[in-house]
């Protein structure tokens, strides 16, 4: 793997961002005519490369910045990711295409407290609930879960410096443990 | 409860940032104190919500990243099927002043 993007995305903040962007637009053309093969060659249902390409993506970021990167290379572990994906979406269509007709709605309005995963209607709902309520906060801590520093949540957002960020930082979360605590008034 | 420790551990358990003896001390703190154990739940609750909104907007950006290089690739597509029509307009155009006038560096 190239380790001064590997390095960059790791540590988070802008260059991570930075960094993510650079191996996104290196080896998207790659990975997504490979994922193309993979659907044609192995898979009978429908699905969009695009969608693929980007989930996989997604979650090699996060797993990089969790320190988890794999010993192979940047592609490698983009396809093994892909190449799970695609296995999965292929069993959970061949499971429903067993099945009788699926359920229009089954178990949306059910909460479990068990796992905090919201779908993305309820996950829309608390983000605008979030942005009219609390201002910045959304950005504040959408930078903090990126791993940028205090200092450059500070000077991104031309807070006085990086103590005042911090505990904007800390406001903002309780807010929002806040909401999710009263999640079911957000409900239609 | 030192609730400002306890929110920094939180925080560092939240980052994958803790070391392995202030893992030891936020199970201590969660085990002996239910407080602190709801406290944690709610954060990671939280945290996972917040994660979501992240790879939202992640997935935004390389939907607006392709758009971009699917317009710039429809854009050279483009100039590369004027170029030609417009020479051999331009030819044409010659041609057919070449032959009204009757020659071509004439006098």
């Amino acid at each position: 793997m190239d380790p001064v993007w590997l390095r960059a995305v790791h540590s988070g903040g802008s260059a991570g961002e930075e960094a993510a962007m650079h191996i996104y637009a290196a080896y998207h053309t790659l990975v997504k005519s490979w994922i193309g093969r993979q659907i044609r060659l192995h898979h009978s249902s429908p699905m969009d490369p695009n969608d693929i390409l980007h989930d996989a993506f997604i979650i090699m970021i996060n797993k990089i910045r969790n320190g988890e990167s794999g010993e192979g290379s940047i592609t490698t572990f983009w396809y093994g990711i892909a190449q799970y994906l695609i296995r999965n979406k292929d069993k959970k269509e061949k499971k429903i295409q067993l099945v009788a007709d699926a359920e229009e709605v089954y178990g949306l309005n059910e909460i479990n407290p068990e796992l905090m995963f919201l779908d993305k209607e309820r996950l829309s709902r608390v983000e605008f609930h979030f942005e009219k309520c609390c201002g910045r906060c959304r950005e504040v801590l959408l930078m903090w879960i990126q791993h940028y520093s205090m200092e450059e949540i500070a000077e991104r957002l031309q807070f006085s410096g990086p103590t005042m960020a911090r505990k904007i930082k800390y406001e903002c979360f309780k807010k929002l443990k806040k909401i999710l605590k009263n999640r079911n008034e957000l409900l239609p | 409860m030192n609730t400002s420790r306890l929110d920094e551990l939180i925080d560092g358990f939240l980052q994958g940032k803790l070391t392995e003896e202030e893992k030891t001390l936020l199970n201590a703190m969660t085990s002996s104190d239910q407080e602190a154990a709801r406290q944690l739940q709610e954060s990671k609750d939280a945290y996972v919500v917040l994660q979501q909104m992240a790879d939202e907007k992640m997935r935004d950006r390389l939907k607006a990243f392709d758009q971009e290089r699917e317009n710039a690739r429809k854009s050279r597509a483009r100039s590369r099927i004027i170029i030609p029509v417009l020479l051999v307009i331009g030819f044409l155009l010659l041609a057919v002043i070449i032959r009204q006038t009757g020659c071509f560096f004439s006098e």
